[in-house]
């Protein structure tokens, strides 16, 4: 058998990942709160299976908990309509309703059951492979290790199935009707997984922490990918790496492993917030300058070319005169300049700048043309 | 019997959620609430490590502090690339400084033994450990929200209703929407002691929205949410033994403790509900009475 220290290691690797990628179908279909509301209002199912089962074990709590997920998104949506079509007005006001019972229900437990109210809500990743599968005297390794197991390998059996429509399904479901498939049907098998991966990941991910390794691995994907093969594989890469960080914090200082690898999936986020290639922070702002630079430099070239035309060259398109009649900054101005000669658009005549003879038609073409900014 | 200021503790959070629920429900930020609250935890447990201090005026300026933080990495988040959908943004910074404050949970308690009891009443909310400094904490803040609120009224209905038309117009203050959003912060950190992180948010939406079920205009529905505000955080104390003592008559373990904010937050959708139930009853009703006129008329 594994030593623990590994177990916990591989428990994180196993949540991680399914939660993921049910995560990451879910954000594509933008509800990313439907996780936090789903992991909230199955606790009034855990209250409820306590009371009416008498104990904290019972496998059958966990029909229980996933009945009261569905029963909440029902009433959402059910609400929504009520209300006018607000569903975030409908999730605020079902899912802490069905926290409430739960916890409710939980507290005034004897405290004999050993349900811990705490570790419900914050989870418990370092003790989670306390909990045994015996059989016939042998002892198979942490529990819900094997139901996590056996979770994604229906989520990779229902990938499989859905794969080849699986684009239809999530992006168009109108579409996909329209085909001849039946997507209320995917989404909804779709739904009671993803019902069932929270229940299961909430002992060891607590109800709020959970919605960290649904949603950031999906979304450090959508900021790095442009198909949905690429968008899976590096939720996959994004959930176990959260996973293995994770672990190896606590191995240095003394902490939840539940916080550290939630921690790690956001951390993962923030840096491809920051520095992905094309939608990164960086990169857009980098981008963004350039965009100006160049708009400088046409505007320049405008106005060089349109004075030219109207034959007051000598006073508009003085060098010294440029800052003044475009109201722009130096540094700029100097910076566009050097851009329109670099690009052989305009040039120094003396005490003037006057365009080139490509400069002349680009003028020329941006100002005919309501279109002007298209590239060079 | 509570506490004469567990009572008036109770009553004063009702209503400075009403005021404060009614204006967010306006906007249509149900959720910011939910994510404000869990983004003031790091604050707390940082500050509760820092100074070992149980006073909730202390802590309350570190979880306030993270709970602005917690809004500023959303307007960074909104920033960012275009493909981010705001949902995602909520749950990330949510379970973000959740998480956060959760792995410094366990070194602050290392470091300053016995502040775990502490750190949970404020996960649910325990208002058996309410004192008068706690109330004065939480009265200051509805004294302001309340100067603030009638001192700029018009120019924050027409920031809930038309922010679109409102821009067009010179009277309006840049600085009133800020200041809408730090009130709020103040609000939800206030209520941390009664309500718990986990569920003052739902504060937030369950009076307003049934003080809008029951009547279409802002003022009263506003007066009308504090009202229930009021009376509900009041009688919560008084649920909570009730609920208490019917358990221990049950199972006869005496140890138990009954979170309030649970309590409180299921009384308030309760009563939301309860207002739904009866504006469908009184439509059905004049559905009805209508029908059997032009019926009559034909």
């Amino acid at each position: 058998m594994l030593p623990i220290e590994w177990e916990v290691l591989l428990l994180g690797c196993l949540t991680a990942t399914a939660c993921g990628i049910v995560g990451a179908l879910a954000l594509l279909r933008k509800q990313a709160l439907m996780g936090d509301a789903l992991g909230h209002s199955l606790l009034a199912g855990i209250g409820a299976g306590f009371w009416l089962l008498g104990s904290s074990r019972s496998p059958w709590l966990f029909p229980c908990a996933v009945g009261s997920g569905l029963l909440a998104i029902l009433l959402v949506e059910f609400l929504a309509k009520q209300l006018g079509g607000n569903q975030a007005t409908a999730l605020g006001l079902i899912f802490p309703a069905f926290f409430s019972i739960g916890i409710i229900l939980i507290s005034l437990a004897p405290k004999s059951a050993h349900i811990d109210l705490d570790r419900v809500v914050t989870g418990n990743l370092d003790l989670a492979p306390l909990d045994r599968l015996m059989a016939n005297g042998h002892d198979f390794g942490p529990r819900v290790a094997w139901s996590m197991a056996l979770a994604l390998g229906f989520i990779g059996f229902y990938l499989a199935a859905y794969w080849r429509h699986l684009h239809w399904i999530l992006f168009d479901p109108a579409g996909a009707h329209a085909m001849g498939l039946n997507p209320d049907r995917a989404l909804s098998i779709l739904l009671l997984l993803t019902t069932c991966v929270i229940t299961l990941a909430f002992e060891t991910m607590g109800t709020v922490m959970v919605v960290s390794l649904l949603v950031a691995p999906g979304a450090t994907a959508w900021l790095l990918s442009r198909n949905l093969t690429n968008y899976l594989t590096i939720t996959l890469a994004v959930s176990l790496g959260a996973a293995l960080t994770g672990r190896l914090t606590t191995l240095a200082i003394d902490a939840s492993t539940t916080a550290a690898t939630s921690c790690a999936a956001l951390a993962l986020f923030g840096t491809a917030f920051m520095l992905a290639p094309h939608e990164g922070l960086l990169a857009r702002w980098r981008s963004s300058i350039k965009t100006r630079e160049r708009l400088d430099a046409r505007l320049i070239l405008v106005h060089l070319w349109h004075h030219e035309v109207r034959g007051d060259a000598e006073i508009e398109c003085l060098a010294s005169a440029l800052e003044h009649h475009l109201n722009m900054p130096v540094d700029r101005l100097t910076k566009a300049l050097d851009r329109l000669v670099r690009d052989q658009l305009a040039e120094k005549n003396g005490p003037l700048w006057q365009t080139t003879k490509a400069g002349t038609l680009l003028g020329r073409s941006v100002v005919e043309d309501d279109t002007g900014n298209r590239e060079d | 019997m509570p506490d004469f200021a567990v009572v008036v503790g109770c009553a004063l959070t009702g209503i400075l959620y009403g005021l404060l629920g009614s204006f967010s429900l306006a906007r249509n930020q149900a959720l910011l609430g939910d994510v404000l609250s869990h983004a003031a935890w790091p604050g707390l447990v940082l500050m509760l490590g820092l100074t070992g201090s149980r006073n909730f005026a202390i802590l309350g300026i570190g979880a306030c502090l993270a709970g602005l933080a917690g809004m500023a990495v959303l307007d960074l988040l909104g920033r960012g690339s275009k493909r981010m959908k705001p949902d995602a943004r909520l749950a990330l910074v949510l379970s973000g400084f959740f998480a956060v404050g959760m792995l410094m949970a366990r070194p602050v308690q290392t470091i300053r033994p016995g502040s775990q009891g502490h750190l949970q009443a404020f996960l649910f909310g325990q208002t058996a450990a309410l004192v008068w400094p706690d109330v004065a904490v939480i009265a200051t803040v509805l004294a302001l929200s309340l100067i603030f609120v009638v001192s700029r009224w018009r120019d924050l209905t027409v920031l809930c209703f038309d922010p679109v038309w409102r821009q067009t117009t010179p009277a309006a203050s840049m600085a009133t929407s800020p200041l809408l959003d730090t009130i709020l912060v103040l609000g939800i950190v206030a209520g941390l002691p009664v309500a718990g992180v986990a569920l003052v948010s739902a504060l937030l939406v369950c009076l307003p929205v049934t003080a809008r079920v029951l009547t279409k205009r802002f003022l009263p529905g506003t007066v009308l949410a504090m009202l229930l505000g009021g009376f509900l955080g009041a009688s919560a104390p008084w649920m909570v033994m009730a609920l208490e003592s019917l358990a221990q008559n049950y199972h006869g373990d005496s140890t138990l403790r009954l979170p309030t904010g649970p309590v409180f937050v299921l009384a308030g959708a309760m009563c939301a509900g309860g207002a739904l139930v009866l504006r469908q009853l009184v439509r059905s009703f004049r559905l009805k009475a209508s029908g059997a006129i032009s019926h009559a008329a034909d």
